[in-house]
Formats: structure tokens, C-alpha cells, sequence
């Protein structure tokens, strides 16, 4: 057991090994031998002998034949393996600029490795873009619903008579049965179904099941992640879903019992006990447990993406619980309304609790009796949230505020107004605004004022030109000759801000780009993916976005992680001494693609 | 070179009493062992956890080794063992954190032993201040088969003080601890008293003193052994 | 301390102010300054527009012309005076309503058509080159004076700066970095202005002092001095007109609509929020640019005077009535390592004969003194402003500053132009129209190559025999004039103008000019392959090639409307739209959509 975990411990730093099981790391640490050069020393030229090298302790220099000098690697990082320099694949021979320890992985070795990993071989194969993409990729280990099929689904073919389904579904003692048409899936019919459309409608049961099923149920892959199912289901208030292969044949059902039961103390359960407390206090009891469970999803590792999605989720489901006992409390509302909310929120991607940003959206403009409603209504919502922890805005930016508590024809000449006048003040507030979703009540509004807002943006190359100045003005921490440009507060250096400096540009560039598009859609993964499949942007450049935003914030979380752990409060800084030589090479690629795409926005306004 | 010779006389003598058979064949291999320069010689680095330093009445309670070919250390074939013990560890558990419960599932004493000599036949040793932790073998060996085998071995604490003594160096007491002489030599700095973790560092010292002694050539390793 | 040393102080010092206002701004604009929500004073946007519309050819060229051509270069002042004025009040505030900043952009949605965007883009390309040679050119005087080497050496230079300047870009877009580079170039300019008009009138304002007596106490008003001096050279009078009234008109006309659509000044326009600040800066630019405006024919003039006084010592056809090539000044020398001033001795007395050697009646007259022929075989005109001080005899600091200011008013529209065109081409023209899906590496490569490219082609014009530049500067006004501003005018006030009438109208406009300037100066410009020699009495009613633009913009206004009357009318949602943009923006949002 201990033999080996010595150099396992290392590996495991070490990307890409870092996405390998212990088990495989086990097995490739077996074959390392390790080394010592003097400073100096000629480790080996490139070639097919040589394998592949991981510096356990010193730095290595990599030169050409001429002995020029291509790159320098240092400990945790590896060497021996096809290696681009400045876009082209070369042979180098290393030697030690340090004195060095060295583990080599004996070539035979290394290509069974990457005969056996498709990812790793990806990782070694490809220059920086896709290495960077190979780095975003480490620590996906999701549980996928394939996992969770137990039994074989209950089938029956739709030609079968109600009473043959009933049978069957008492035989199995199931409580749905999946119809299908050939190997297709055509519908699910419930005990449910059979009260209602059949005993209750007085049909004959001797009708096909086809009659009372329900027709083209919505399906989830087998590859899909627990989480996204999840949060799918609950989202939608489905109960169960047929889990399908690749061809649309079922493999199995899903509950979302099955799930939270799978994942002990799943994050969402959190969600399904706000909807069943019914006073503020009750919430304000619950939302306690919001730190902690913070804490916990960073320091699983999840995705980003579906930290984001998850912490948002929690957040809605309070604020509709709210909303629904200000519904209770007040009584039903006299005007048609949407709550909106706005931000990282509206994007889905809060990874920690912050301040509220809301707003409504009523049908029509209010007489005085109605708007003293809904100032009542949004008063106890945004004081609830507030005595949740998500603490008013500073900016004002809340249904609270009259202001933003209006009809769909003032909203709309709300963005008339920043887009015709495009004032920073108005610059800043649509780029809070653009990002907008309905969390409860009639979502037309929204899609409405949605759709005229991002038309108008996207007609007008001046006001986006406004935006891009603003965007221009959250620079990457990269100073002259590629350096880390560190915060500080005048006496002390803080580190890297990466939210500011990382994840905001980047969140900024795809609001540009979404609005270039006319996209309404709020989260940046989803932008992203739009506007790569409209066309709008390079999809190259799209995908290198994305792995630029994935990680950098998977090492903010990585860090934040590790800050909690230590008992310290998270913050948004990372001092890039406290990196590895490879993640602050990374980070360093990822600010070099947002510089990059920084520059391209700059050239199509004219703006620098 | 009479040392040598001494050395293998003795072994092939033991070899043909010793009933143990993986002792003899150790015994056997080693009266004929070839010794050259560093990266043709199998080596094979070792360390051991002791309840304290007193070989008369502390006990052997973990052995660890690594094996070097072709000047390379080979991961694989690092091997730690817990060897179970009569007597309590008592304070030393504060130096090599083994607990008595941990101990007491431990392999026997004649197990370990087996498997290190039969991982040590055709090896030359290397330890870190050999000769305390050899003197702790030597008594296991005579009560496990009977006979005091005979080691040559490299001394990594033995040459760097040699080394430091040639260049003038002065040496003050804590200098030549293994943590200590690997510092200087930049390699990582480990956990100390785990009895694997001692024997890899102890290995890599190794290469890296080698490297040191001769840069350009790999080391002759004939001047720097020692025999017990 | 000598000339040389402290041009450069003061160029550097100059520059030095620019980089530090841009890392300044650069670094402030990211903190409270923009939360603060302060915008900048239309009375400063107003001089950093004026900074980007007055160039090399306004603080270099235009004097040079003036002091030259004499009555007849006021077309020039009248031209891009009014150019500006048509940008300002009838293009900016209507794109801005469009929400379009570039007029590609514009004419392109606008008539629903690639191919009217297109032929916009290459106009627009075109005309952009053209207006940075003559950047370069001024940015080779400069060079080529202060570095003592020869023009050409001095081009190559300014290429380079202007290069790295452009590329580094982040101060372009700084508007205090345009304020400090106004404040230069006009401090530059109307100090010289002031100590000459000083000392040849006696009165310090040089607007007034055009007009004024000699301060010699002869009683002569300057322009009348100026008049007899070159007359008596064999020159036209200064104050003569020398072209057709119709002809000037014309001119005018022409550079007034082709430099309307310059696409460099219309995206400061819309770097305010409000359109009422815009308009007020807009006026304040006006202001501004008069300030150079109204100086530089008193400059023109001065200069030439002064030019004629230095070697034109004593009475025309005495002995020594002419300068000793070997007493002259230091300026002289100077000026004729770049190769810019040249002087052959003719006929070998060792003095020097400025004259028109092309006044048959004059140079008979000559012949009788016993010259035989010009002998300043070669003045550039683009030298004047340069050399102006140092003729007059100013402090070094003052000749030092002239420099400052001429490279100033260079870089900061060679700069303008040179974004404008590198976005033209990587974005209008290639990610628009030839490779959509373009990486964003790729297309940062393409503007910088387009950026090299403009540089280079720029450069070389530059260089080469000033005949072509200027022929290229007719074609490309002449082009944009007859082509891109009738679009633009239809586009913004006619709602039944469709995508057919303009793209034939601009199809008439651009043809007929093209055809009309190479008729006279031959197709493509190669020589010998002219139609009809390039006089007036062979001119169409008496208008010159560079002039016809006008008149192709009429042709084309012709052409657009009376296709658009047979043809299908515009899509309602363009018609729409156009109404939308002439209406007052309150009275549109009093109806809820």
C-alpha cells in the first residue's frame, strides 16, 4: 500500500496526470525510474527513445541542435514528449539547468499509456490551445445516470390494450410503463394516467394504451451527469424520466429520488425543503446551511458550469418561495408580472452567496392602488432575501426600488434610453440588464423586453461600441513581457484577481458577442455555444473561451478550496507563487486568449 | 583488493553451511559479485525503523528498500514492510510514527528478511550510516539462520564525509543527517523515518553524490565501499 | 545649443507627453474616473477632433500650397473647411441615429446590399491611402530637415513611427492624448506666424497683418509688395485668379464632399454619449480648426515673401541685385541635403536666379540680364512651413517646435486613418465579406498586414514624384465625391431610394469621373496614353480633371433617382427606418411600441 504512494502523491499534481484514478497512477508510477543530472548534464535528445521525463525537483532546459534555447521546464512539469514551440513541433535536446531529479517513464511505457488514455494522448500530442483544453478538462469525474439504471425498463408495445399495460405494470409492480412504437420510444403511461383517462373518463380498457399514454416524454441521455439531470428535473417538476441510449432506445427510468439517493446529502435536497417551509424564519433557518454546502461543492471539485448552475438553482428556489408566500400573504397580484433577476444570477453562475439584483416587470403600468401592491409584494420579497444573507444591493438594483418595478413599455425605454444615450452610468447598468431571466410569474414579459432589447443592441454598432470601451476597461493581470500583474492595496501585494481580472472580462467579451448575435439567452457557457453555432464568432475562438473561463475559475476554486480547508474566509486572489509552474503556465494561456480576443474587439470598434 | 577477496572467501564459506536457501543463494551471488562503475552495477538502497539504537535489546519494526539498475532508480521496486516486534515502540513512535497496533500486524521478522535478501541477491548495498542499521541485520540474521552473513556496502553518510574531509569542508555535528546532505545536493526534501521514503533518499543521494564525485564518467564505485 | 539637439528635445519631449497622458488615462480610466461618471468637456472633445482632422496637409501642405498657388489654393481652405462642416451637421448626427460609425456599414444596411458595402469599402480604402500619403510625405519633410539626410531617408523614418505608433494604437483613441497633440501643433503653428507677422507688419495677429502695411515704412500693403516681387520675377500675380470661376466653384465642391466621408473624424462623433454634447463639440472643432485655417494663408504668403526677399537681395537684373550661392544661409544648406531645395548655376555666375523661366515674355527679358533659366531647379512646396522660421530668422526653440507640431498633426491623423483602414479591411472586407468564420488571431494578423500594407503603398507614393501623388489624391477625392456621398445623402433623406438606383447611381458617378481623369491624364495614369492633352481649352466646360468630381455626383444623383422611379421600392422596414432617423428621437418614443 505504501510503496508506491510516494510518487503517487506527486503525479497527482502533475497534469495531465492529475485526471488518472490512483489506480492507473499506480500503474504508471511502477514503471518510473528515477534519475539525478548534475547541473549541466545532457538528459537526452527527443526522439523515439526517449520517452517521457517528469521533474521531480530542479529545471531543464530545452535547446535545439544548435544549441538555442527553446524552454525551460521546471518541477512538476514534463518533458520527452512532442513539444510545440511557437507553433511548431520540434526535436530539443534537455539538459539540466539545475541540479535535477528526474523521473523517466520508460518509452515502451509511454506509449501503452497513451495507447490506453485517449485524453492523456490528446494532452501530449497538441500544442498550447489544446492543451489548455486538455487542462479544462481535468477533474470531470461525474457520475453519469448510466451508473444509476437498476432494473430494465417495464415495456409494451402501443398497440396493447389499456388492460394488458395494467396487467403488466401489476406483474412488475411498477408505476409507469414506457409504450413503445418498434424500437422507438413512443410514450410513458402512469398509474396516474389510468386514474384519470381511463377509470375516471370511463374508457374502455380494452382501447390501446396509446389512447392514454403520454406521448413523446421527455429523455435523457445515459451520458447526461447526475447533477444536470438533476437540476433538469427539478427545474421542469418532472418525477420521473426515461434514461435512453444512443439510438433513443430505452435503457432504463430515473427518478429524482434515485439521484439524491445516489449523492448522500446532494446539494440540491436543500431545494426540495425550501419549497416545503412556509416563513421566512423557517428559510432563514435553512439558509444557515448555505455556507457549509458552499464549501462543500468546492471542495468536491465539481464542474464550474454546474457549481454555477446548482448555487443558482438554491437561490431561485428561495426567492420563488418568497414569492409565493408574498403571493399568499397579499393575495393574488392584480397585474400579470414577471420577476426578473439580473447578473451572475440571471447567468447561473454564482459560486458563492452575494447581493440580491431583481426587478418586475409588470403587463401594464400600475394605478396608484395596484402599485402600492406591488410595493408591498416586492418589499417583503427583497427584505426576505436580504434576511436570507443575500444582502440588498448597493446599487439599488432591486424590485425594491420603484424604479425597476414597472411596466413592460418603461422597461423597454429603460434600454431605449441606455442605447441612445449610452452615458457609463447607462453603459454599466445594461451590462447588468442584458443579463436577464425570469424567475417566476409570466416569462412572455421577459422574452419580450428580451428580444426588443437585444434587437435594438444588435442594430446598433454605436452603443455596442460604448459597451466595448467598458469591456476594454477589465484587463487580464498580464503586464509587459507576458507578467503576472499582481494587486495590491499599497503596502502588500494580494495576488491575482481572478475574478476581475480573469473571469469578468471573459463573462464581458461573450455579453459583446451574444448582443453581435443577437442572442438572448444569459448564461456564458450557453452564449458561447450559440454564438459559435450562429456564426457570430469563430468557433475556434469560441471553444478556446470557454476553456479559458473553465480554467480559470477551476483554479480560483481549486484555491478557494484549499482556503476553506485551511479556515480561511475565500476570496478571489491568488498569489501565482502559490501555483504550480504548469497551472500558472495555463493561467498564463488562458489571459493570453481573453488579452487576445480583448485586442479583436478592440480593432471591430475602433475603440482602445 | 585483500579485502575483496576476504569478503567472497567468507561468503561462499557461509553459502555452503547455511540451510536457508534464499540466504545461500544471497551468499553465493555475493562472494562472486561484479563490481564496476554506478550505472553497471545493481545496487539496492536500505533502511530500517527501530525501536531505538541499542541492537541487544531494540528491535527491527519496518524495513524499506528501493533496487537501482543501469543508474536508474526503479519505482517499482520499492518495497516497505512492518515487521511485528515483541516489544513496545515506547517513545521511538514520536521518530518513525508506528504505532504498536500497526506493528503488531506486521510481517515476522524471518518474512522480511526473506524478501530483502532475496531482493538484495546480485546487489551491492547502499545505506545511510550503514553501520548501525547493518548491526541490526547481522543480529536478525543469527538468530533467523544461524550465521553472520558478510556486506559490502556504500556508505552515503561514510563518502560524503570523505568527500567533505578532501575538500575541506568542515563538518558540524547534524551536517551529514540524510535530509541535511540532500539539501545540498537540491533534491526534495521528504518525510524523514518512514523506512522506504529513507531508502529512496537514501538512493538518490546516491546517484546524486555519484554524479558529483565524477561528472564525466559514471562513477567507479571499487574505492568507496565498505565492508562489514 | 545647436538646432539638431534640441529638435530632438523637443520632439521627445513632445512625445514623452503623449505616451505618459496615454498610460495615465489608460490607467485611470479603469478606476473611479469612469465609475464617476465624468465625460469629457465638449470644449476639449472639440480640440481633440480638431486634432484629428487637421493633418499633415493642413499644418505642412496647405500653407506650402497657399504660399505657391496663391489666390486659387483658398479653394483648399474653403474645401476641407466645408468638408468638415458637411461631416459635422448633415452625416454624423444621422449615422449616429443609424447607430453606424462606419459609412460602409451605413450604406450597406442601408441598401440591403454586400455590393453597395462593397464598393464603399474600396472607396473609402482609397481615399484613406490617398489622405496618408500625404502624411508620410509630411512626415518625411520633417524627418528628412531635422535628421539632415535626404527626403526619402526621412520617409522611410516616419514610416517606421508612424508604424509602431499605429500599431501600439492605445493612444489614438485617448482624447487627451489628441488635446495635448492639438495644443502642440497649434502652439507650433501661430507662434512662427506671430513673430513673422510681427516683423513685417508690425502687427502680431497674423490674420491682420495679411492685410496690413509694411512695417518697412513704405506705406505698401504686403499683399501688394508680394504681388509686385513675383511679378517682376515672371510669375502670376499672387492675388490673381488664375482658373474659370465654374472650375474653383467646382473644386471646392469636390473636396468638400470627398473628404466629408473620411471615416477617422466620424467615430469621434460618436465617442459622446449625448448628441447634444456631440453637436456642441462638433462646434468647438470648428472653432478650432479655424484657428490654423485663418493663419495659414497669412503664413502662405509670409513665407513666400520672405523666400523671394532672401534671393531676390537687390533689383531685378542689377549685378548683385541676386544671392551668392556662397553666401547662402544655413536654412539653404540644409534644405538641400534633403533634396527638396536644388540650385544649378545655370550660367555660372555664382549667384542665384529664381524666376519663371516659362513667361516667354519675362524669360526673353532675362535672357537680356544674362541669365539662362531657373536656377532653384527644384522648391517643394511641403518645405515652406517648415522652413518658414528659419527664413525669418527665429529663435531655434520656435524651429524646434514647428517640427514638434508638423509631426504631431501627422501621427495623430495618420494614425486615425490607418485604425480606420486596418478595420476596413479585417473586418468590412474579410470577416464581412470574404472569410466569415475568420479566427480573431487572423484577424488581427489582417490588420496589421493592411496596417503594413497602407504604410508601404502610402510611403512609396510618397516618395515617388509628387506629380502621381497628387493625381491619386484627384482619382481618390474625385471617387469618393462622386461616388460615396450621394449614396449617403439619398440613404439618409430619400426613404424611396432603393438598392438599384444607388448602386447604378454610384456605379455613373464613380465611371463618368474615372473616365473624365483619365481621359485627360491617361488611363490608368500611364503616359502617352491621354485622350486629349491636359489643358483647359480641352477641358469640358472649362473643369479639371481633379474638379469633375462634383459634376459626377451630380450624374449620379441623375442616374440613382431615375432608377429608383422604376424599380421596386425599398423594403417597408428601410423606409421605416429612414423615417425613423430624420424624426426627432422624443416625438418617436412618445409612441408606445
Amino acid at each position: 500500500m505504501h510503496d508506491i504512494s510516494l510518487a503517487t502523491e506527486f503525479l497527482h499534481s502533475v497534469p495531465p496526470f492529475n485526471t488518472l484514478e490512483v489506480d492507473d497512477l499506480r500503474k504508471i508510477a511502477r514503471k518510473l525510474e528515477a534519475a539525478y543530472y548534475p547541473q549541466g548534464k545532457k538528459i537526452f535528445s527527443s526522439g523515439q527513445e526517449s520517452g517521457l521525463a517528469v521533474i521531480r525537483k530542479g529545471a531543464v532546459r530545452l535547446v535545439d541542435d544548435e544549441h538555442k534555447f527553446l524552454d525551460k521546464r521546471s518541477e512538476g512539469e514534463l518533458f520527452g514528449h512532442k513539444i510545440w514551440f511557437h507553433g511548431e513541433q520540434r526535436n530539443y535536446i534537455a539538459e539540466a539547468e539545475e541540479d535535477c531529479l528526474v523521473w523517466h517513464l520508460p518509452a515502451a511505457d509511454f506509449s501503452l499509456l497513451c495507447e490506453r488514455n485517449p485524453l492523456l494522448c490528446e494532452y501530449f500530442s497538441s500544442h498550447l490551445k489544446t492543451r489548455l483544453s486538455a487542462a479544462a478538462q481535468v477533474n470531470r469525474s461525474v457520475t453519469l445516470l448510466r451508473d444509476l439504471l437498476k432494473r430494465k425498463p417495464v415495456m409494451i408495445d402501443r398497440g396493447a390494450s389499456i388492460r394488458e399495460a395494467a396487467r403488466l405494470m401489476s406483474r412488475e409492480d411498477v408505476s409507469s410503463v414506457l409504450v413503445m412504437n418498434e424500437l422507438k420510444l413512443a410514450g410513458i403511461a402512469t398509474d396516474k394516467d389510468l386514474r384519470h383517462r381511463v377509470l375516471a373518463a370511463d374508457l374502455d380498457p380494452g382501447e390501446a394504451i396509446e389512447r392514454v399514454m403520454t406521448p413523446n416524454p421527455k429523455m435523457l441521455s445515459a451520458d447526461t451527469g447526475v447533477d444536470a439531470a438533476l437540476l433538469m428535473m427539478m427545474r421542469q417538476n418532472y418525477h420521473h424520466l426515461p434514461v435512453v441510449d444512443e439510438r433513443s432506445y430505452p435503457l432504463g427510468l430515473v427518478t429524482a429520488g434515485d439521484i439524491l439517493r445516489s449523492q448522500s446529502e446532494h446539494p440540491l435536497r436543500l431545494v426540495r425543503d425550501i419549497h416545503k417551509k412556509s416563513s421566512v424564519e423557517e428559510l432563514v433557518q435553512l439558509s444557515r446551511r448555505l455556507p457549509s454546502l458552499f464549501e462543500r461543492m468546492v471542495t468536491l471539485g465539481r464542474d464550474v458550469e454546474h457549481i454555477g448552475r446548482m448555487v443558482t438553482h438554491i437561490t431561485d428556489a428561495f426567492t420563488v418561495r418568497l414569492i409565493q408566500l408574498a403571493e399568499a400573504k397579499f393575495g393574488p397580484p392584480p397585474i400579470p408580472y414577471a420577476w426578473i433577476v439580473f447578473g451572475s444570477q440571471a447567468r447561473e453562475e454564482q459560486t458563492a452567496k452575494t447581493d440580491q439584483d431583481n426587478g418586475m416587470i409588470l403587463k401594464r403600468k400600475a394605478d396608484p392602488e395596484e402599485a402600492e401592491y406591488f410595493s408591498r409584494f416586492s418589499t417583503f420579497v427583497c427584505d426576505g432575501l436580504d434576511e436570507l444573507g443575500y444582502v440588498y444591493c448597493p446599487g439599488e438594483i432591486m424590485a425594491l426600488n420603484v424604479k425597476w418595478r414597472v411596466s413592460l413599455a418603461k422597461w423597454k425605454r429603460h434600454f431605449d434610453n441606455w442605447i441612445d444615450k449610452p452615458e457609463p452610468k447607462a453603459v454599466m447598468h445594461s451590462s447588468i440588464f442584458f443579463d436577464m431571466r425570469c424567475v417566476h410569474g409570466q416569462s412572455e414579459l421577459v422574452d419580450e423586453l428580451l428580444s426588443y432589447a437585444t434587437t435594438r443592441a444588435k442594430e446598433n454598432r454605436i452603443f455596442r461600441r460604448f459597451m466595448a470601451t467598458n469591456v476594454l476597461g477589465h484587463r487580464p493581470p498580464l503586464g509587459f513581457f507576458r507578467r503576472f500583474v499582481q494587486e495590491d492595496d499599497g503596502t502588500q501585494s494580494e495576488g491575482l484577481n481572478l475574478k476581475h481580472r480573469g473571469i469578468v472580462p471573459i463573462t464581458d467579451l461573450v455579453r459583446m458577442r451574444a448582443l453581435e448575435g443577437g442572442i438572448q439567452e444569459a448564461n456564458t457557457f450557453s452564449r458561447i455555444e450559440l454564438v459559435a453555432a450562429n456564426g457570430t464568432m469563430n468557433e475556434g475562438d469560441a471553444n478556446s473561451l470557454r476553456d479559458a473561463l473553465i480554467l480559470i475559475n477551476r483554479i480560483r476554486l481549486a484555491y478557494q478550496a484549499e482556503q476553506v480547508s485551511n479556515g480561511q474566509a475565500p476570496t478571489n486572489f491568488v498569489p501565482p507563487d502559490d501555483l504550480s509552474p504548469l497551472m500558472r503556465r495555463n493561467l498564463k494561456a488562458a489571459f493570453m486568449l481573453v488579452v487576445e480576443a480583448q485586442k479583436a474587439l478592440a480593432l471591430r470598434y475602433q475603440v482602445h | 583488493m585483500l579485502q575483496r577477496w576476504k569478503h567472497g572467501r567468507r561468503c561462499h564459506g557461509l553459502a555452503r553451511r547455511c540451510s536457508l536457501p534464499v540466504l545461500a543463494e544471497y551468499l553465493d551471488a555475493c562472494g562472486s559479485l561484479k563490481i564496476d562503475d554506478i550505472e553497471n552495477t545493481p545496487l539496492i538502497a536500505v533502511d530500517l525503523e527501530l525501536t531505538g539504537l541499542d541492537k541487544e535489546q531494540d528491535q527491527i519494526i519496518a524495513i524499506g528498500w528501493t533496487q537501482i539498475d543501469d543508474g536508474r532508480i526503479r519505482l517499482g521496486s520499492n518495497r516497505y514492510l512492518v515487521i511485528n516486534a515483541d516489544k513496545s515502540v515506547g517513545s521511538s513512535a514520536a521518530i518513525h510514527e508506528l504505532m504498536d497496533h500497526e506493528v503488531a500486524q506486521g510481517e515476522d521478522l524471518e518474512v522480511g528478511l526473506g524478501e530483502l535478501f532475496e531482493a538484495a541477491r546480485d546487489r551491492l548495498w547502499i545505506l545511510h550510516h550503514a553501520g548501525l542499521d547493518i548491526g541490526f541485520i547481522k543480529k536478525a540474521c543469527e538468530s533467523w539462520a544461524g550465521i553472520i552473513p558478510g556486506f559490502i556496502v556504500l556508505d552515503t553518510l561514510r563518502i560524503e564525509y570523505r568527500l567533505r574531509k578532501r575538500r575541506e569542508i568542515p563538518v558540524k555535528q547534524g551536517d551529514l543527517q540524510l535530509g541535511q546532505i540532500r539539501e545540498v545536493y537540491g533534491l526534495p526534501g521528504y518525510t524523514a523515518h518512514n523506512a522506504l521514503t529513507d531508502a529512496l533518499a537514501t538512493a538518490e543521494l546516491m546517484l546524486a553524490i555519484a554524479s558529483r564525485l565524477d561528472s564525466d564518467s559514471p562513477l567507479k564505485l571499487k574505492p568507496h565501499l565498505k565492508f562489514f | 545649443m545647436d538646432l539638431k539637439t534640441l529638435t530632438f528635445i523637443v520632439v521627445g519631449a513632445t512625445f514623452a507627453l503623449y505616451i505618459g497622458i496615454a498610460f495615465w488615462a489608460r490607467a485611470s480610466s479603469t478606476g473611479e474616473f469612469y465609475v464617476a461618471g465624468k465625460g469629457v468637456h465638449p470644449v476639449l472633445n472639440g480640440m481633440a477632433t480638431a486634432a484629428d482632422w487637421m493633418s499633415a496637409a493642413s499644418f505642412i501642405s496647405m500653407a506650402g500650397l497657399i504660399a505657391f498657388l496663391g489666390y486659387d489654393a483658398s479653394v483648399y481652405l474653403m474645401g476641407w473647411t466645408g468638408g468638415y462642416v458637411l461631416l459635422a451637421l448633415l452625416l454624423a448626427p444621422y449615422l449616429r441615429k443609424f447607430g453606424k460609425f462606419t459609412v460602409p456599414e451605413f450604406i450597406g444596411d442601408r441598401f440591403y446590399s454586400k455590393g453597395a458595402r462593397l464598393v464603399a469599402v474600396i472607396c473609402l480604402i482609397v481615399a484613406s491611402i490617398t489622405y496618408v500619403i500625404g502624411q508620410m510625405k509630411g512626415v518625411g519633410v520633417a524627418f528628412g530637415r531635422f535628421l539632415e539626410v535626404p527626403f526619402e531617408i526621412g520617409v522611410l523614418v516616419g514610416m517606421a513611427i508612424v508604424f509602431i505608433y499605429a500599431v501600439m494604437g492605445g493612444m489614438k483613441g485617448i482624447t487627451y492624448t489628441q488635446i495635448a497633440q492639438y495644443c502642440v501643433l497649434i502652439f507650433a503653428y501661430t507662434v512662427p506666424a506671430i513673430f513673422i507677422a510681427l516683423n513685417l507688419t508690425g502687427n502680431p495677429i497674423p490674420q491682420i497683418g495679411l492685410g496690413s502695411t509694411m512695417s518697412d515704412g513704405s506705406g505698401v500693403h504686403m499683399l501688394d509688395k508680394l504681388d509686385q516681387i513675383v511679378t517682376d520675377l515672371g510669375f502670376a500675380a499672387y492675388t490673381a485668379q488664375k482658373g474659370t470661376t465654374l472650375n474653383i466653384f467646382l473644386l471646392t465642391l469636390s473636396l468638400m464632399i470627398g473628404t466629408a466621408g473620411l471615416p477617422h473624424v466620424i467615430v469621434r462623433f460618436f465617442t459622446v454619449p449625448k448628441v447634444s454634447d456631440a453637436r456642441i463639440s462638433a462646434g468647438w472643432a470648428l472653432v478650432f480648426i479655424a484657428i490654423l485655417y485663418t493663419t495659414a494663408p497669412a503664413v502662405g504668403a509670409m513665407a513666400r515673401l520672405n523666400l523671394m526677399n532672401t534671393i531676390q537681395t537687390g533689383e531685378v537684373g542689377s549685378v548683385d541685385g541676386n544671392l551668392a550661392y556662397a553666401d547662402r544661409p544655413e536654412w539653404f544648406k540644409n534644405w538641400e541635403t534633403t533634396g527638396l531645395l536644388q540650385f544649378e548655376d545655370k550660367n555660372g555666375d555664382g549667384r542665384i536666379q529664381y524666376y519663371n523661366d516659362k513667361d516667354e515674355a519675362f524669360a526673353a527679358k532675362a535672357a537680356g540680364f544674362g541669365w539662362q533659366g531657373n536656377e532653384m531647379v527644384k522648391v517643394d512646396r511641403d518645405i515652406m512651413v517648415l522652413a518658414n522660421p528659419e527664413i525669418a530668422k527665429l529663435p531655434n526653440w520656435v524651429i524646434a517646435l514647428v517640427a514638434a507640431g508638423g509631426l504631431a498633426a501627422a501621427l495623430s491623423t495618420a494614425a486615425g486613418l490607418l485604425l480606420a483602414i486596418s478595420s476596413a479591411v479585417s473586418h468590412d472586407l474579410i470577416k464581412g465579406m470574404i472569410v466569415p468564420g475568420i479566427t480573431e488571431k487572423k484577424e488581427l494578423l489582417a490588420s496589421r498586414l493592411s496596417m503594413a500594407g497602407a504604410i508601404a503603398v502610402a510611403g512609396y507614393l510618397g516618395m515617388n514624384p509628387p506629380g502621381f501623388a497628387a493625381q491619386v489624391v484627384a482619382l481618390a477625392f474625385g471617387l469618393a465625391a462622386s461616388s460615396i456621398f450621394p449614396a449617403l445623402m439619398m440613404g439618409i433623406f430619400n426613404k424611396k431610394m432603393n438598392r438599384e438606383g444607388a448602386i447604378v447611381g454610384m456605379l455613373v458617378g464613380l465611371l463618368s469621373t474615372l473616365i473624365y481623369i483619365f481621359w485627360f491624364k491617361g488611363w490608368f495614369f500611364v503616359p502617352g496614353t491621354e485622350m486629349a492633352a491636359n489643358t483647359p481649352d480641352n477641358w469640358f466646360m472649362g473643369i479639371s480633371p481633379e474638379s469633375f468630381g462634383a459634376v459626377g455626383a451630380m450624374l449620379n444623383f441623375i442616374a440613382a433617382i431615375i432608377v429608383s422611379k422604376v424599380t421596386a421600392a425599398p423594403p417597408e422596414h428601410i423606409q421605416h427606418l429612414v423615417e425613423d432617423i430624420r424624426v426627432p428621437k422624443g416625438s418617436a418614443a412618445a409612441v408606445d411600441h
